[in-house]
């Protein structure tokens, strides 16, 4: 545990800041397709929150956050829901990724709305899990972590 | 003399804008002129945020109570809850490793870790955290 970690203005405000930079990930995969963001940039400032945690707080107190068999299902699972919706447009006679070809709604601007922001989502989960799994491959391993100070 | 709203929110605008450009450039010039690592810090760190804060006022004031004014807000109040924090977290590594702050001595300036002086001080391993000593240049306690 060096120095940096046992600051308690860090600690403190980091414990503030990490919801707040979640929140503002979730806006920026949802706003995507009407501003600037997307399921790229969104993924990557959720998994930032994610690794500023386990920076100050520890790799084995972020592992409990989100430990490795969430990361392999969270990435798969963005992955399928990515997919998913591409071969749905295939199955009912489109391209890939031809959002007008499902015939969910009446107007397929409509369905292209809502199917474009699924794909986002897929992207950013997938996204935010390899970013915490590939900084958790690449810090150290630091000793046990002791709990319950101050 | 009659001033009518525009007028005095473009003064007002105008006059933020330009007070918090002048801090970012002090926090600039601070930032290239300033001899070592903390007194950099300490210029970039405060005078960046002022300044940008100042400027962002200035753009609520310039566009009035919208959805994007709140926005602002929520960008300033994180922009002054993250910038010192950073800035804590950055000197207080430095300080952590042992990098020691410029001190003014009486005859010579001793300039450390911009690479321009010949004190050959770019890594701190012989630091002990007790100040500088006789034979590094330094005064004796």
């Amino acid at each position: 545990m060096s120095k940096i970690q046992e600051s308690v203005i860090i600690r403190t405000v980091v414990r503030i800041m990490v919801p707040f930079i979640e929140l503002f990930a979730l806006y920026v995969i949802m706003h995507g397709a009407s501003g600037p963001g997307g399921g790229f940039q969104g993924g990557v400032i959720f998994g930032a929150a994610i690794i500023l945690y386990a920076m100050i707080y520890g790799i084995a107190n972020g592992k409990k956050k989100m430990s490795d068999s969430l990361d392999r299902i969270l990435a798969s699972t963005g992955l399928t829901i990515y997919a998913a919706t591409g071969l749905a447009c295939i199955a009912f006679g489109g391209m890939f990724l031809q959002y007008r070809a499902v015939p969910l709604l009446s107007d397929p601007a409509q369905v292209s709305k809502y199917l474009i922001d699924l794909v986002e989502i897929g992207i950013g989960i997938t996204v935010l899990a390899v970013m915490i799994s590939l900084f958790f491959d690449i810090s150290p391993p630091e000793p046990e972590v002791e709990e319950a100070e101050e | 003399m009659m001033f009518d709203t525009t007028t005095i929110t473009n003064v007002l605008t105008v006059m933020l804008l330009l007070i918090g450009a002048f801090f970012m450039l002090a926090g600039t010039i601070g930032f290239v002129r300033f001899p070592d690592f903390y007194s950099r810090m300490h210029a970039t760190g405060k005078c960046d945020t002022l300044g940008e804060g100042l400027m962002l006022v200035a753009l609520i004031i310039y566009g009035g109570v919208t959805f994007v004014s709140v926005k602002i807000l929520f960008l300033i109040a994180f922009i002054l809850l993250a910038n010192p924090t950073s800035t804590h977290a950055i000197a207080k590594a430095a300080y952590d490793v042992g990098l020691e702050p410029w001190r003014k001595l009486d005859e010579e300036v001793v300039w450390l870790n911009t690479g321009n002086g010949d004190t050959d001080n770019t890594d701190n391993t012989s630091n002990t955290g007790e100040g500088r000593t006789m034979e590094d240049g330094g005064e004796v306690r």
